[in-house]
């Protein structure tokens, strides 16, 4: 079992490096597209020597395929990813190890994880055994039928009835059945509209662009709460300005919260409605099984039925999200590096586009390109351990 | 004492559509803002890239449209606008009604000179008050920007250029999806193999990240593979093709999976037998019974294909001046936000457009999704 499971991710590693081949040849190939070799473009900031050392060391004079090789060989021999020609560095340093982008990253990543599964779980399990669980119509109707019975079982307070007690009894009585009666009303009210309202989360959350989010949030702090001028607080980077430099202290990670919720919500949101819909979804699944019909037979608590029968099986298929997940999260944190000018990867990336940075565009390609393949075996692999029935072929 | 009757699957599905509320709507209201981006600058009052410098970020004047005056309702008009120095903010503009000067809005007026989709070149426009640009009686309907261009019909423009680029998208990409998944799911064998490898290592790519190193390394002058990506037609072509390269993987897996069940219907078989060439069999055989599943997948590829775009433009990569696109105008506000989102607050609303759009999609492709499978249960009635 474990021998099929090491030749299986054996055979992945495998098959991610030949994805890093063809995307390092694509890189290659869409930066020879441009006119003119690498260097051209920024001889302004580079000098004669440097300009004449580069091409010396990438083989920039010559052919296409020798270029490909020098570089391909620089990475495997020395490390060398090339140079970054904005910052004269080399990339390596550039894209991961400057102002720990890499770790920014990672951090960030994590963070939004944690924020969307601990958020959408939750929400998802609750929507599917809620009371209110069907749609449309019929959570109406379950609505109508719930504020009934909750009358019927209420019906008593305003019958005449033989009482032996006092008359004052009887109406303290009265009075805490009318409490108990408006005060369950409300709850289920409560209830539907949260349901409602988390529902609409699940369809607007997956319609809303990441950069909508990201601009209005922006609008709601710059425009309706001007953060700036009533509370003196900054809204790009992840720390106001003259705590960029300072050591860690409380004051400084109060301040990281606030820069950060912005990002959890512009790359989360989109995360956090196609969880909550799958969970629901899933779980809704699940329970109209046989096995959990037998478990309520078997006299089993709610809870339990729902927890450790339910849950457990119905998250299997979650896990294969996580292929999904990745991309969604490099989308999300781009776009949230680019609205509020974060430290991260992603942000590098998109400077080295729009600074036809060659060589670190080619790194990043095929930095996302290791991130997605390695993340998708782990998914299988995860999938394949909570799973037994699945075969590795 | 029931009557049989039969009833036509087109019929059940039609039947089944329209009980999906929501959806239905959200088809009508598609439906409906197609035909008007069909128009799009026959119904917009200006010519989209037009600066009218005497009103420079003019608030939406959707609500200072009249019906009524002095002598009670009258055809709807509008007042003429007054510009004036903001006593508070340096260097903005306030606008009020002067009440002196009276403009009606006309149906089917003559205005600024636009090409008709690009073919020839008029100067009708649906509605609009007609006058010149200088003149103070003008209806923005939804404001201005801050060089005076009509944010209303630049929304249009910019959504019909932005659909087209979808629809382009989703039928080179369903072209390319079908060829090589038809053709690996019904050749099969080692063709299979190698194309299935082929789509696999196609959707292992980071999607966003190429995307953006294809469309970024689109040169801005000199030639890409023989043809010119400078004027901004081509550009649209090129990134339209990109958008397509990185969209037909998924589709090309599940439409040969597709292939591979309806390739042992027995219908085919029948084709087969009475001696039907390959080409036949998936043309008139397998293709029309995929076909609502093309339908509803391409409708679903709809909003993600949008998004994709408005990304694009959003990042500074996708479409450029001199067209338009509803993440353009959006890349606009950012650029210079604080301003912007303080004073001018109404160029948002491409985004709320962008968003209905998506959002009209996703509901009308759920219907459809289920709608087309007339013999699963709803799951309505199944609580």
């Amino acid at each position: 079992m474990l021998n099929l499971m090491l030749i299986f991710i054996a055979r992945r590693l495998f098959y991610t490096l030949f994805i890093l081949v063809i995307l390092s040849l694509i890189a290659f190939w869409v930066m020879q597209l441009q006119p003119g070799d690498f260097i051209t473009k920024h001889a302004l900031q580079l000098s004669q020597e440097t300009m004449a050392q580069l091409r010396q060391r990438y083989g920039l004079d010559q052919s296409g395929w020798v270029q490909y090789a020098k570089w391909i060989g620089g990475i495997l021999t020395r490390g060398d990813f090339g140079m970054s020609f904005e910052t004269q560095q080399p990339v390596f340093d550039h894209l991961f190890v400057n102002g720990n982008r890499f770790g920014w990253t990672v951090l960030l990543t994590g963070l939004t994880f944690l924020f969307s599964w601990l958020l959408a779980l939750p929400l998802g399990i609750y929507l599917a055994t809620s009371a209110y669980r069907g749609t449309g119509r019929w959570r109406w109707r379950t609505l109508i039928r719930a504020v009934a019975r909750t009358a019927r079982r209420f019906a008593h307070v305003f019958e005449q009835q033989p009482d032996a007690r006092s008359c004052r009894a009887r109406w303290q009585q009265r009075i805490q059945d009318t409490l108990a009666l408006l005060g369950q009303l409300l709850g289920a009210g409560l209830r539907w509209l949260f349901v409602l309202l988390v529902n609409g989360l699940g369809i607007v959350g997956l319609s809303l662009p990441n950069f909508l989010t990201a601009l209005l949030i922006l609008w709601l702090l710059v425009a309706v709460f001007q953060v700036g001028a009533n509370f003196g607080l900054g809204i790009s980077g992840l720390f106001d300005v003259k705590y960029r430099t300072a050591p860690w202290n409380w004051d400084k990670f109060v301040n990281f919260l606030w820069h950060l919720w912005p990002v959890l919500l512009v790359v989360g949101l989109a995360n956090i409605a196609q969880l909550i819909r799958y969970t629901r979804a899933n779980l809704l699944d699940v329970l109209g099984e046989p096995f959990i019909q037998t478990a309520r037979a078997k006299g089993l608590g709610e809870r339990v039925v729902v927890y450790k029968h339910a849950v457990r099986n119905a998250l299997n298929p979650l896990i294969s999200l996580l292929g999904f997940w990745i991309p969604m999260m490099f989308e999300g944190l781009l776009i949230a590096a680019f609205v509020f000018q974060l430290p991260v990867v992603e942000f590098a990336y998109w400077r080295a586009l729009a600074t036809e940075d060659q060589y670190v565009v080619m790194t990043g390609l095929l930095f996302f390109g290791l991130v997605l393949t390695l993340g998708n075996l782990l998914s299988d692999v995860l999938l394949a351990l909570a799973n037994p029935k699945i075969r590795y072929e | 004492m029931s009557k049989a009757t039969t009833v036509s699957l087109r019929a059940l599905i039609w039947r089944r559509f329209r009980r999906r509320r929501v959806g239905f709507i959200s088809g009508i209201l598609i439906l409906a803002f197609s035909l008007v981006l069909l128009a799009a600058d026959f119904i917009a009052p200006y010519e989209y890239n037009q600066q009218h410098r005497r009103a420079p970020s003019v608030p939406p004047m959707l609500g200072r449209i009249h019906l009524f005056d002095e002598g009670g309702l009258s055809l709807p008009f509008v007042y003429g606008l007054q510009r004036q120095r903001d006593p508070q903010n340096i260097g903005l503009w306030q606008y009020e009604e002067d009440h002196s000067q009276r403009f009606p809005i006309r149906i089917f007026v003559t205005g600024e000179r636009y090409r008709f989709w690009g073919l020839f070149e008029t100067n009708l426009h649906l509605f609009g008050t007609g006058n010149g640009v200088s003149s103070p009686g003008q209806l923005f309907l939804l404001g201005t920007n801050q060089s005076g261009v009509d944010l209303f019909s630049q929304i249009l423009v910019g959504g019909r250029l932005s659909m087209l680029l979808v629809a382009l998208v989703i039928l080179i990409s369903f072209f390319i999806g079908i060829l090589i998944g038809g053709l690996s799911g019904y050749a099969g064998g080692w063709l299979d193999t190698v194309l299935q490898r082929v789509i696999e290592i196609t959707m292992g790519l980071p999607r966003l990240a190429l995307l953006l190193a294809l469309v970024a390394a689109i040169p801005a002058e000199g030639s890409l593979l023989g043809l010119n990506p400078s004027t901004p037609m081509k550009r649209f072509l090129v990134i339209a093709g990109v958008l397509a390269l990185v969209n037909w993987a998924p589709l090309a897996r599940v439409i040969r999976g597709q292939f591979l069940a309806l390739r042992e219907e027995d219908y085919v078989f029948a084709a087969k037998a009475t001696g039907a060439g390959g080409a036949r069999i998936i043309l008139r055989h397998i293709l029309p019974n995929m076909m609502s599943y093309l339908v509803v997948s391409a409708t679903l590829a709809v909003p993600s294909v949008l998004i994709l775009e408005s990304v694009l433009s959003f990042l500074g990569f996708g479409i450029n001046t001199p067209m338009i696109s509803w993440g353009l105008l959006l890349k606009q506000v950012y650029d210079g936000f604080v301003t912007n989102l303080s004073f001018y607050p109404w160029l948002l609303i491409p985004g709320i457009f962008l968003f209905a759009t998506v959002l009209a999609f996703n509901l009308f492709g759920d219907a459809l999704r289920d709608a087309l499978d007339p013999f699963t249960v709803d799951a309505g009635s199944q609580m």
